[in-house]
């Protein structure tokens, strides 16, 4: 029987690295690398940050709530005065259903999974059950008109990191929708996300298929 | 005179980065980089690094200074990692490689360092907990935070790091000991086949 305490001891006996005395300092080699990357970044981003400033921050949220509330309302009436599928004149989808999980299957691993959230926050991970420990980046979202509105966390740990992403959506059928960029979206690793194919609602219906 | 202007431009930002970075990586560098090693392989320690204080630059303003700031960078530099490892193509066959063998790609990595025996069996056995518990214990046991600190990377209050840093030991105890009886059984089965001939 292993006891906790001797556990610990294995484990920290187990310390690849157990003395950070050992690593050499050094910082030219990464500061050169810094200066290039920083240097290039603050080129870049300079036009793709619409939203930072906490008057247009405060305004995207009041009209991201108003917008939440407007299809909240619109998919209600929708949905109490006919059977027909929330889909807009021009084919762009407005509903509450929207709120929940969605997936792209991926060959090999599990996917790649978008919790949309009736607070208006979303996350996406590669896991399901995972947003907690294996999100890739969370944010807030909106209906901006037909687009969808990704506001990335300035706290994101990537390039992502406060971009707004644009997509518009569109249903496939009952169970797919696809979002596509509206406008190149500065976090280029989430629009190659989307293009991957369709989301479709999780969890999949076993019986769905392709054809 | 365009070119010119992005030269300026470069040192403006060299400026700044050389004013406000140095420090930070004097006092942290060595942290953050075996931080990095005890996580990744070798060839991408560079990388990781190098995002965890480009990222610390972009954030300076939030960034907190004192005892906290090398917690905050910890937080940086595991969700780089995290981004890192999911959004390549490569390493996502590679994941899923792994998966299907019981291993992760951390754990693999770290096996390359690991020395002995026991260690190395002590990784397996880690690489068999959920990913945050793993974090859990790397970073209470191995960067020795303390949980209120860990709580600050992971985004969980100190009492419940202090709950989950236990569960998990007793589960990488569990994960220990089943791995160390499949080992045993494997060598008595060697020397029987061995005694055999």
């Amino acid at each position: 029987m292993v006891t906790e305490k001797r556990m610990k001891e294995l484990f920290t006996r187990a310390n690849p690295i157990p003395d950070v005395n050992e690593i050499e300092l050094d910082a030219a080699t990464h500061l050169e690398e810094l200066h290039r990357r920083s240097s290039e970044m603050t080129r870049l981003d300079t036009p793709i940050r619409p939203t930072t400033s906490a008057m247009s921050r405060l305004r995207l949220t009041l009209a991201g709530g108003l917008a939440v509330a407007l299809v909240a309302v619109v998919a209600l009436v929708v949905l109490t005065t006919s059977d027909a599928e929330e889909v807009t004149s021009d084919g762009g989808v407005v509903s509450a259903d929207f709120v929940g999980t969605w997936t792209v299957p991926m060959e090999g691993i599990s996917g790649l999974f978008l919790y949309i959230d009736e607070s208006g926050r979303y996350a996406l991970s590669d896991s399901f059950g995972g947003f907690e420990e294996r999100t890739i980046e969370t944010g807030d979202w909106t209906f901006d008109g037909d687009e969808f509105v990704f506001t990335t966390d300035d706290v994101v740990a990537s390039s992502c990191a406060g971009t707004v992403g644009r997509y518009a959506v569109r249903r496939v059928d009952e169970e797919r929708i696809r979002l596509t960029a509206a406008t190149p979206d500065p976090c280029s690793e989430r629009q190659r996300g989307m293009a991957l194919g369709p989301l479709r609602a999780y969890p999949l219906d076993p019986e769905f298929s392709d054809g | 005179m365009w070119e010119c202007h992005l030269a300026y431009e470069h040192q403006k930002v060299n400026g700044r980065i050389d004013a406000r970075l140095l420090d930070v990586y004097e006092r942290h560098y060595r942290e953050i980089s075996a931080y990095c090693r005890r996580r990744v392989s070798a060839d991408r320690v560079d990388d990781v690094v190098s995002e965890t204080f480009l990222i610390a630059w972009r954030k300076r303003e939030v960034m907190p200074e004192g005892r906290d700031a090398l917690p905050w960078l910890y937080g940086v530099a595991h969700r780089v990692i995290l981004h890192k490892w999911r959004s390549s193509g490569r390493s996502r066959r590679l994941e899923a490689k792994l998966a299907s063998l019981g291993i992760d790609e951390a754990s693999s990595a770290e096996e390359l360092l690991v020395v002995s025996e026991e260690s190395r069996q002590v990784i397996e056995a880690t690489s068999r907990l959920r990913p945050k518990d793993q974090e859990l214990l790397r970073l209470s046991y191995w960067e020795e935070l303390s949980h209120a600190q860990v709580g600050q990377v992971l985004g969980l209050r100190p009492d419940a790091v202090r709950q989950r840093v236990s569960r998990a030991l007793r589960a990488l105890a569990r994960e220990y000991e089943r791995l160390d009886r499949k080992s045993h059984a494997s060598t008595l089965l060697r020397k029987e086949v061995s005694d055999g001939h």
